[in-house]
C-alpha cells in the first residue's frame, strides 16, 4: 500500500496529523506532509479511514503496492 | 421563541422532534434520511441532506457553490435590505468564498492553527482553566459551570489570541454574546447595535495592528493579508470579527454539554477517570458528534446537475446539509443516540467537512480536553445538580444557559 497526498487539495485540517502521526505531519504553513508512505498494517488502517471519511479535502490518496 | 426541552437520561436535546420554526420539514423527514426537496421562503428548490454519506460526498464536491448565487438556499425569509448586506458582506468571509480564492485567504491564516501551533497554546490554556476552577471551588458548591468556566475561558482564550487589551475585553465579549446569542433571546435591533459596536472596535483593531504588527494570530493574518490586495480595510475588519466570534458559541455549549453528558454516565466517567490519556481523545470526538446536534444547517448551491444515489440535483437547486442528523446516522454510527466514550467517532461532523471544515478545530478541541480532565480529577465529587431552569432552546438553537454543578 502506498500513500500519498495532494498538497494542493490540502485544507491544513490536520487531522492526518493528528489521527495517524506516524504517518503524516502537517509542515509550518499548515499543509499535509507524508513522513512514511509504505505504513505498516497497523498504521494503514488508521490511513485508509483518513482518506475515505476524515481528511475533509479528499486530500490523501491510497493506492496499491 | 423559546422552548423547554427536559433533560433525558441519553439525550438532553434531541435533534428530532425538537421544534425548528424555521424548517417544518426537518421534522417529518422519512425514515432512512434519503435526499428531501423543500421548497425554501424565496420559491426556489433545495434538497435536506441528513445521511453522513451523502453529507461527506456533497460537502467535499467542488460543484456546489457558498457564494451568493440567484438561487442560494437562505433560510431566513429576510428583507432584502439585510440580504444585500449579507450578499455585499460575503465577499469577505472565508466561509462565503469559494475556491481559489478561499484556499488563498484560508492559507493566510493557517499557519496559526496547525496543531502544533495549538499545541503553544496548551500551557496558557491549561493555567487559565486552573484560575477558574480555583475560583469555582472558592465559591463553594454548587456553581453555575457556565458562568465559572465554559464561558469566560473561551472568551479569554480568544481575546489573548487576538491581543485585545484587558480594558477592552468587556466590550468583546458582552457584544459577542449578544451576537452569537450565548445569553437568552435578543432582538435584531439589540444585535445590529452589537455588531455596529464590533465592527468599529474591529476597524480600530485593524489599523493598530497593520501599524504596529503584534505577533498573535490575528496580528500574524493582518500582516500577511496586509502584504495582498485581497481585502480592503472593511474586508480585514469582516474577516476579523469572523475569526474571532465564529466559534465562541460553539465552544461554549460543548464544554457544558460535554460535562453534562458525562455526568449522565457515571460508569463512563469513571472509566475515563481510570484511564484519561487513553480515553480523553475519543471522548473529545464523542462529544463533539452527539452534540452536533446543535444543527446549525450548512447551505451550497449547485453550480452543475450533481448525481448522488440515483437523485439529480439540478444546477442552480441548493442543498441544506443537516451535520446534527448525519451524526446521529444509524446507517453510520450503532445506536447513535447513545453517548459512548469508547467508539470510534473521529469521522463526525460537528466541524463541518470538505475545504470549509473549521480552521479552529484545534483550538476547540484543546479548550474542551483541558477542561473536561481538569474537572474530573480536581472534582472527584462533581454531580449535576438539579435547576429549576430548564435547559432552553431558543430560535431552534440550543445553547445551554445553565449548568448547575455540585462536588
Ligand atoms: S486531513 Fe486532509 S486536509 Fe487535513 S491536513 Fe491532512 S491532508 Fe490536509
Amino acid at each position: 500500500m502506498k500513500v500519498h497526498a495532494d498538497r494542493d487539495r490540502c485544507i491544513g485540517a490536520g487531522l492526518c496529523a493528528l489521527n495517524a502521526p506516524s504517518v503524516f505531519d502537517q509542515d509550518d504553513a499548515g499543509l499535509v506532509v507524508v513522513l512514511n508512505d509504505s505504513p505498516s498494517d497497523a498504521e494503514a488502517a488508521d490511513a485508509h479511514k483518513l482518506a475515505e471519511h476524515i481528511c475533509p479535502s479528499k486530500a490523501i490518496l491510497i493506492s496499491d503496492g | 421563541m423559546t422552548d423547554a426541552v427536559e433533560r433525558g437520561a441519553t439525550c438532553p436535546v434531541a435533534p428530532r422532534g425538537w421544534p425548528n420554526p424555521l424548517l417544518p420539514e426537518y421534522d417529518q423527514l422519512p425514515e432512512g434520511r434519503p435526499l428531501t426537496q423543500v421548497t425554501m421562503p424565496s420559491g426556489s428548490k433545495a434538497w435536506l441532506v441528513a445521511q453522513h454519506d451523502h453529507i461527506q460526498r456533497l460537502l467535499a464536491d467542488d460543484r456546489f457553490s457558498v457564494e451568493p448565487h440567484p438561487t442560494f438556499p437562505i433560510r431566513f425569509p429576510a428583507p432584502q435590505e439585510l440580504l444585500d448586506m449579507i450578499a455585499k458582506d460575503s465577499k469577505n468571509l472565508l466561509v462565503t468564498m469559494d475556491p481559489p480564492r478561499h484556499t488563498r485567504v484560508r492559507q493566510m491564516a493557517l499557519p496559526d492553527f496547525t496543531i502544533k501551533a495549538v499545541e503553544k497554546l496548551r500551557p496558557r490554556v491549561q493555567e487559565l482553566v486552573d484560575e477558574y476552577l480555583d475560583r469555582m471551588e472558592a465559591e463553594g458548591s454548587p456553581v453555575d459551570l457556565v458562568q465559572a468556566l465554559a464561558l469566560p475561558l473561551p472568551a479569554q482564550v480568544i481575546c489573548e489570541l487576538a491581543g485585545i487589551p484587558e480594558s477592552e475585553r468587556d466590550t468583546f465579549t458582552r457584544n459577542a454574546a449578544i451576537m452569537v446569542g450565548t445569553r437568552h433571546s435578543y432582538t435584531m435591533d439589540e444585535k445590529l447595535a452589537a455588531n455596529e459596536e464590533l465592527m468599529k472596535y474591529f476597524a480600530t483593531l485593524v489599523t493598530e495592528k497593520q501599524n504596529n504588527p503584534t505577533d498573535d494570530m490575528l496580528g500574524n493574518f493582518i500582516s500577511r493579508a496586509s502584504q495582498t490586495d485581497e481585502f480592503d480595510h472593511h474586508g480585514l475588519t469582516l474577516m476579523t470579527k469572523m475569526l474571532l466570534i465564529a466559534g465562541y458559541e460553539f465552544i461554549v455549549n460543548r464544554i457544558a454539554l460535554g460535562t453534562q453528558a458525562l455526568l449522565d454516565h457515571p460508569e463512563q466517567l469513571a472509566a475515563l477517570r481510570a484511564d484519561t490519556a487513553g480515553l480523553m481523545p475519543k471522548t473529545v470526538d464523542e462529544v463533539l458528534r452527539y452534540f452536533s446536534l446543535v444543527d446549525e444547517i450548512i447551505a451550497r448551491v449547485a453550480l452543475a446537475d450533481v448525481e448522488i444515489d440515483g437523485v439529480t440535483i439540478k444546477e442552480g437547486e441548493g442543498i441544506l446539509v443537516l451535520k446534527g442528523l448525519g451524526d446521529r446516522d444509524p446507517a453510520k454510527y450503532a445506536d447513535p443516540d447513545t453517548f459512548d466514550i469508547h467508539r470510534d467517532a473521529r469521522d463526525h461532523l460537528a466541524f463541518g467537512y470538505g475545504v470549509h471544515q473549521c480552521l479552529g478545530q484545534h483550538v476547540a478541541r484543546l479548550m474542551l480536553e483541558l477542561c473536561l480532565t481538569s474537572l474530573i480529577h480536581r472534582f472527584p465529587e462533581l454531580r449535576l445538580v438539579e435547576s429549576d431552569e430548564p435547559i432552553e432552546l431558543v430560535d431552534g438553537l440550543p445553547p445551554v444557559h445553565k449548568l448547575m454543578v455540585g462536588w
